[in-house]
């Protein structure tokens, strides 16, 4: 009785791992396998490159700087998450060739889509923390911390003026152009 | 009677000089409010936009007029005019008034805050 119980529960557990099984392995998938521009890529890591070592400033622009990091990471392991990888197809897609091993992008723009506004929550609070940035750095007369907020607000607005839907263009392109998934 | 009129002329005055530092000191306060919550996007020198258009002017104004800036399709069709009214209602909650705006901001939640902004923007000709 004890051994089927047992069974049971780890037929449920299975069962409960199989059933999830999909979605985990796309996004695994998703994350593992379809990386981001490189420019863009480039980019992150120069913005956290700065924004760290502003962190570890003492004074307001270090505090500030420390909280905008978490936010700021967050956003970008989102960005490179599901966001940005769909860009890599352009290049390809301007060329005229369009293949079913694309479509995992379809699947990243849908869930672009449906986060849009937790995505333009997540500018407006980078937005609002730069702006504090702004703000010591300026009391502070650090230049340099002023610049790279400024930086890192106008990053924020090319990815909703122009990453964003770029990444969902392309999503929609392949979309008309790839027969339906079977 | 001349003990009078003194004291009238300078209640009047003293009333006048109260008055006028009240209203300058609301724009003030929004002076700060605009450099703590806004100064990041936006200028206040006549034609200077940056990530947002420039403020200068900005009451009276006709909402995504302003020549050199790119706005969204939400702020140009808005068909609001900047006012006293308008502003109030776009700054307590952008994206609600104007759906589809691209100004990353979620608002001025503090009712007295968002009048002193005003007030500010309110001297920006």
């Amino acid at each position: 009785m004890g051994l089927s119980r047992a069974a049971v529960v780890a037929a449920m557990a299975l069962s409960t791992c199989v059933a999830f099984l999909p979605v985990s392995a796309a996004r695994a998938q998703q994350q593992q396998t379809h990386p981001i521009p490189q420019s863009i890529r480039l980019d992150h890591e120069e913005a956290i490159r700065q924004l760290t070592a502003v962190a570890q400033r003492k004074g307001r622009t270090g505090e500030i700087a420390r909280k905008a990091l978490e936010v700021f990471k967050a956003h970008i392991r989102r960005e490179e998450e599901y966001i940005l990888p769909p860009l890599t197809l352009a290049p390809a897609i301007a060329e005229g060739r369009v293949t079913p091993d694309m479509r995992w992008a379809i699947a990243m723009v849908d869930r672009i889509k449906a986060d849009r506004e937790v995505i333009f929550a997540e500018h407006t609070t980078i937005t609002a923390w730069m702006n504090q940035l702004a703000e010591a750095a300026r009391r502070a007369h650090q230049k340099d911390v002023l610049e790279l907020a400024e930086t890192l607000v106008a990053d924020s607005l090319a990815d909703t003026e122009v990453m964003e839907p770029a990444a969902i263009v392309i999503g929609e392109y392949l979309r008309a152009k790839l027969p339906p998934a079977q | 009677m001349s003990r009078f009129l003194l004291a009238l002329a300078a209640a009047i005055a003293g009333s006048a000089l109260l008055a006028i530092p009240a209203r300058a000191q609301n724009a003030q306060a929004g002076q700060q409010v605009f450099r703590a919550q806004c100064g990041i996007c936006h200028d206040v020198a006549p034609g200077k936009n940056r990530i947002g258009p420039t403020l200068f002017g900005i009451v009276g104004r006709k909402a995504g007029s302003e020549a050199g800036f790119t706005y969204s399709d939400g702020n140009k069709n808005s068909g609001v005019t900047w006012d006293e009214t308008t502003l109030d209602k776009y700054l307590a909650d952008p994206r609600a008034t104007i759906p589809g705006t691209k100004m990353t901001y979620a608002g001025v939640k503090n009712e007295q805050q968002r009048k002193d902004l005003i007030a500010y923007l309110a001297t920006l000709h």
